[in-house]
C-alpha cells in the first residue's frame, strides 16, 4: 500500500473511532460554540461603550441639591463613557455632619464600592451666582489613572453644557489670578477670548451652513471629524468648537489645558498599607491567573480518580479494610494539598515579581487561599466523579473553567463593564467571581478576612464546596461504588 | 472455610451469575474454570466485596460473610485482580508499605511483611526501582503478593499468569503452592486448563453464569461420560464448542 492510501486509510480509521465517541464529539463541537458565545458576550459588554471604551463609574455626592448641580449630573449622565450613580445623603442638607459624609464617601473608595466620587459643593450656585466657576472635589483611587482620564473629559464637557462658554473664559481667569496676574489684565485677556470665540462661532457656523448646502465642498472637513463632530451635537453641541475639524492636534492640545483649567480639588483616598508601585492591574492580573490557573491543576488533580478507575488499582482499593469515603476523602487532601502548594509557589513568585503586597496580611491570604483551594478541590473531584474518561473530565473542565474564568473576571475587571442585570446575575452566580472578589478585596482595598465584604465573598465560596462536595460524593458512590 | 450458596448477580437486565454454588477448604485450591463471559470475574468480584447487590448466601468458617459491608471481612481475605492493580510510579516496596497500611499493619509489622513479600515474589533486589520500570512478570509478580500482605486465610486469584513468560509462570506456581501448603486457601480462576490441573485440587467449571460441575479431574470426567479424557476434552464436553462470547 503506498504512502497517501495508508495516511488515507488511518485517518478513516481516526475518523470512524472519533464519531463514535458521542461525548468527544459532542464536547468538541459544544467548546468552541460556548467560548466563543460567552467571549463574545463579555468583550461586548466589555467594550461595548461609546468609542469602543467600556463605562467608567462615577459616583457623585451633590450637597448643593440645586438646579445647576441637578443639570451638571444629568449631563454626565448623558455622556455615553460615563455611569453615573448618585451617592443618597439626607433631605436637609444644612444639617449634614460634612465630616461623617466625607469618611463615608472615603470608605466607599478604599472598600473598593467606588473609583471616584465627586462632590458638589452646598454652595456651588452661590459661586456661580457671584460669577465664579465653583470647585469641585473629586475623590480617587490613585491606581485607578485610566478611567479618571474618562472623567476628566466627561467633567469638561458637562462644565461647558452648564456653565456655557463662561466657563472656559473664566477657568482661565481664575488660572491666570492664581499664578499671580493682576485682575485688570486677566480681564482684559478675558474680553479678548471672549471676542475670538463669537469670531469662531461665526465661522463655524458659515462654514457648517456652507456644508449643508453644498455636501461635496466640505474643505478641511473629514468624514471623521464631522462624525465626532455629530456626536459632539448630540452631547450638547459644543465639541465641534472645541476641535476645530482638520486641526486635531490643536484640539488634543487645547483638550489638555482644558484639563489643567478643570476647578476640580482631588484628593486620593487608598488603603495605607497598599504599595505604591502596584496597579490595579497587576492586582487583578495576579488574582485573575491564580484562580483560573489553580482551577486546571485541581481539576488534573482530582482526575486521578478516573486514572486509578482506569489502571484498574481502584478494584484493589475498593478489596482494602477500608470506606469508600476513605478514598473520597484522600483524594481530597491529595487535592488540597496540590492546591496549597501551587498557590504558594504563584504568590511567591508574583509576590517577588510584581510587589503587590500579597504577603501584607498573612493570614488572610491563608484564609482566602484555604477556602479558593477548598472550593477548587470539590470541583475537581465532582468533576471526576460525573466523568466516564480523563478525557472527558479534561474536556469538560476546559470548557467550564474558562466560561466561569471569563464571566468571573479573572480576564477583564467585570467592574469596568456595563453588564446588563441578567449578565450581572450570572456573574455573581460563578464561584470564580467570589474568589476574584474575595482576592481583589484583600489585594487591591486591603480588607482583612473578617471584613463582611470577604465574608460574604468566602460564603459564597463555602456554598459551592458544599455543593460540589456533596455532588462529587453522591455521584462517586453512583458511578464508582459496588453496585 | 467459605462457602457460596446460590450466588445470583446481574448486570441490568443480564444475568451474570445464576445459583453459583461451591466451596473452599483450608489449605484447598478451587480452580474456577469457563469460558470468557462464564461469570468467574463476577463471582470473584462478589466474595472480594467489590458487588453488593448479590443474591445468595456466603459463609466463611459458618458465619455470614459479606466483605461488601463488613471491612472486618475484606480483612479475611486476599484479592490479586487480573489488571496489574500497581502503582508505577511508585517503587515495589512503596506499593507492598502502602497495601499493608491500609491493612492496618503495624510499622514494624509492615516493614517485615514488605521484606518477606519481596523475597517471596524475588524482588529484594529491585524492591528500591519504580515498578514502571518492571517487566510484565516482576509485575504480575509483585500484583500477587501486593494481595497477601496481611496472611489471609482466602486468597482470590482472578487470572494471575496473564502475559507472562513460562519461567515467571513457574514461579508463580511455586509461590502458589507454598501459600496451599501454609494452610491458604485459593480461588482460582483461569482459561489455562495445564494451569488448572497442576495448581487445583478441585475444578468447577462455570458456563453462562451457572457452575456446571464440580470435582478433581477424574471426577469431572466421570460425570461428563469420559472417563479417561483430559481435562480439555472435558471442558469442551461441558461447556460446548460452539464460541461463547459471541
Amino acid at each position: 500500500m503506498d504512502t497517501i492510501s495508508a495516511a488515507w486509510t488511518l485517518a478513516q480509521k481516526d475518523l470512524r473511532s472519533f464519531l463514535r465517541d458521542r461525548t468527544a464529539l459532542v464536547l468538541s463541537i459544544l467548546v468552541p460554540i460556548a467560548l466563543v458565545s460567552v467571549f463574545g458576550w463579555i468583550m461586548a459588554y466589555a467594550f461595548g461603550g461609546s468609542g469602543g471604551m467600556p463605562k467608567v463609574t462615577l459616583h457623585i455626592a451633590d450637597f448643593a441639591h440645586s438646579g445647576k448641580s441637578q443639570e451638571l449630573v444629568e449631563s454626565l449622565r448623558n455622556d455615553g463613557n460615563l455611569r453615573v450613580r448618585v451617592v443618597k445623603l439626607p433631605e436637609h442638607r444644612d444639617s449634614i455632619d460634612r465630616d461623617a459624609v466625607q469618611r463615608r464617601l472615603e470608605k466607599l473608595i478604599r472598600d473598593g464600592d467606588a473609583n471616584h466620587v465627586l462632590i458638589l459643593p452646598q454652595d456651588m450656585d452661590q459661586q456661580i451666582e457671584a460669577g465664579k466657576i465653583p470647585l469641585l472635589n473629586l475623590l480617587r483611587d490613585p491606581g485607578r489613572a485610566m478611567e479618571e482620564q474618562v472623567i476628566q473629559i466627561a467633567l469638561i464637557q458637562a462644565s461647558l453644557n452648564v456653565f456655557g462658554g463662561d466657563f472656559f473664559t473664566g477657568a482661565m481667569e481664575q488660572m491666570l489670578n492664581k499664578q499671580g496676574m493682576d485682575s485688570q489684565t486677566t480681564g482684559l485677556i478675558r474680553s479678548w477670548m471672549v471676542n475670538i470665540g463669537s469670531t469662531m462661532d461665526a465661522f463655524y457656523e458659515s462654514k457648517a451652513e456652507d456644508a449643508r448646502q453644498n455636501p461635496k465642498t466640505r474643505a478641511g472637513v473629514n468624514e471623521k471629524d464631522v462624525g465626532e463632530s455629530d456626536a459632539g451635537d448630540q452631547n450638547g453641541g459644543l465639541q465641534g468648537e472645541l476641535k476645530p475639524a482638520g486641526n486635531r492636534g490643536a484640539g488634543e492640545t487645547m483638550r489638555g489645558f482644558m484639563e489643567e483649567l478643570l476647578p476640580v480639588e482631588t484628593k486620593d483616598v487608598s488603603p495605607p498599607d497598599r504599595g505604591k508601585q502596584v496597579t490595579y492591574q497587576q492586582a487583578q492580573s495576579v488574582a485573575g491567573m491564580t484562580v483560573m490557573m489553580l482551577l486546571f491543576a485541581l481539576t488534573s488533580c482530582g482526575s486521578v480518580l478516573l486514572s486509578e478507575r482506569e489502571e484498574g488499582t481502584l478494584k484493589r482499593l475498593f478489596s482494602q479494610p477500608i470506606s469508600w469515603n476513605a478514598i473520597l476523602l484522600g483524594k481530597f487532601f491529595f487535592v488540597l494539598l496540590i492546591g496549597l502548594g501551587q498557590m504558594t509557589i504563584l504568590f511567591a513568585y508574583g509576590e517577588w515579581m510584581f510587589r503587590v503586597g500579597l504577603f501584607r496580611d498573612p493570614v488572610t491570604l491563608f484564609v482566602l487561599s484555604l477556602s479558593w483551594v477548598v472550593t477548587g478541590g470539590a470541583f475537581g473531584m465532582f468533576l471526576a466523579s460525573i466523568s466516564r474518561s480523563r478525557k472527558q473530565a479534561e474536556s469538560l473542565a476546559s470548557l467550564l473553567i474558562l466560561m466561569m474564568a471569563a464571566l468571573g473576571g479573572c480576564w477583564f475587571p467585570l467592574q469596568m463593564m456595563n453588564l446588563p442585570t441578567v449578565l450581572d446575575t450570572l456573574c455573581k452566580g460563578t464561584m470564580t467571581y467570589w474568589a476574584m472578589t474575595g482576592f481583589q478585596s484583600m489585594l487591591w482595598n486591603q480588607l482583612v478576612w473578617y471584613d463582611t465584604k470577604i465574608l460574604h465573598a468566602l460564603t459564597w465560596q463555602w456554598c459551592w464546596a458544599g455543593g460540589l462536595g456533596l455532588g462529587a460524593v453522591i455521584f462517586f458512590r453512583r458511578n464508582y461504588c459496588r453496585g | 472455610m467459605l462457602d457460596v450458596v446460590d450466588l445470583a448477580y446481574c448486570y441490568g437486565s443480564r444475568k451474570a451469575v445464576q445459583q453459583a454454588s461451591f466451596s473452599i477448604q483450608e489449605g484447598e485450591c478451587l480452580g474456577l474454570l469457563g469460558p470468557n463471559g462464564a461469570g468467574k470475574t463476577t463471582t470473584i468480584s462478589c466474595i472480594a466485596g467489590l458487588l453488593s447487590a448479590w443474591e445468595g448466601n456466603l459463609k466463611m468458617n459458618g458465619e455470614v460473610f459479606r466483605p461488601a459491608e463488613r471491612k472486618s471481612d475484606r480483612c479475611k481475605l486476599g484479592f490479586v485482580p487480573q489488571d496489574l492493580a500497581l502503582y508505577p510510579k511508585l517503587t515495589a516496596e512503596e506499593n507492598l508499605r502502602l497495601f499493608a497500611t491500609l491493612h492496618g499493619l503495624k510499622r514494624q509489622q509492615c516493614e517485615q511483611a514488605v521484606k518477606e513479600k519481596l523475597e517471596l515474589a524475588g524482588l529484594t533486589d529491585r524492591r528500591g526501582d519504580l515498578v514502571g520500570s518492571y517487566s510484565g512478570g516482576m509485575k504480575r509478580r509483585l500484583n500477587l503478593v501486593a494481595g497477601l500482605m496481611h496472611s489471609p486465610s482466602l486468597v482470590l486469584l482472578d487470572e494471575p499468569t496473564v502475559g507472562v513468560d513460562p519461567q515467571s509462570r513457574n514461579h508463580l506456581f511455586e509461590m502458589l503452592l507454598r501459600l496451599k501448603s501454609e494452610g491458604v486457601a485459593l480461588l482460582y480462576t483461569t482459561h489455562y486448563m495445564e494451569e488448572a490441573q497442576r495448581l487445583c485440587d478441585r475444578i468447577s467449571i462455570m458456563n453462562e453464569g451457572t457452575v456446571m460441575a464440580t470435582g478433581t479431574p477424574s471426577e469431572l470426567a466421570i460425570e461428563a461420560g469420559e472417563e479417561g479424557a483430559d481435562l480439555e476434552q472435558v471442558f469442551l464436553k461441558l461447556t460446548g464448542r460452539s464460541l461463547k462470547d459471541v
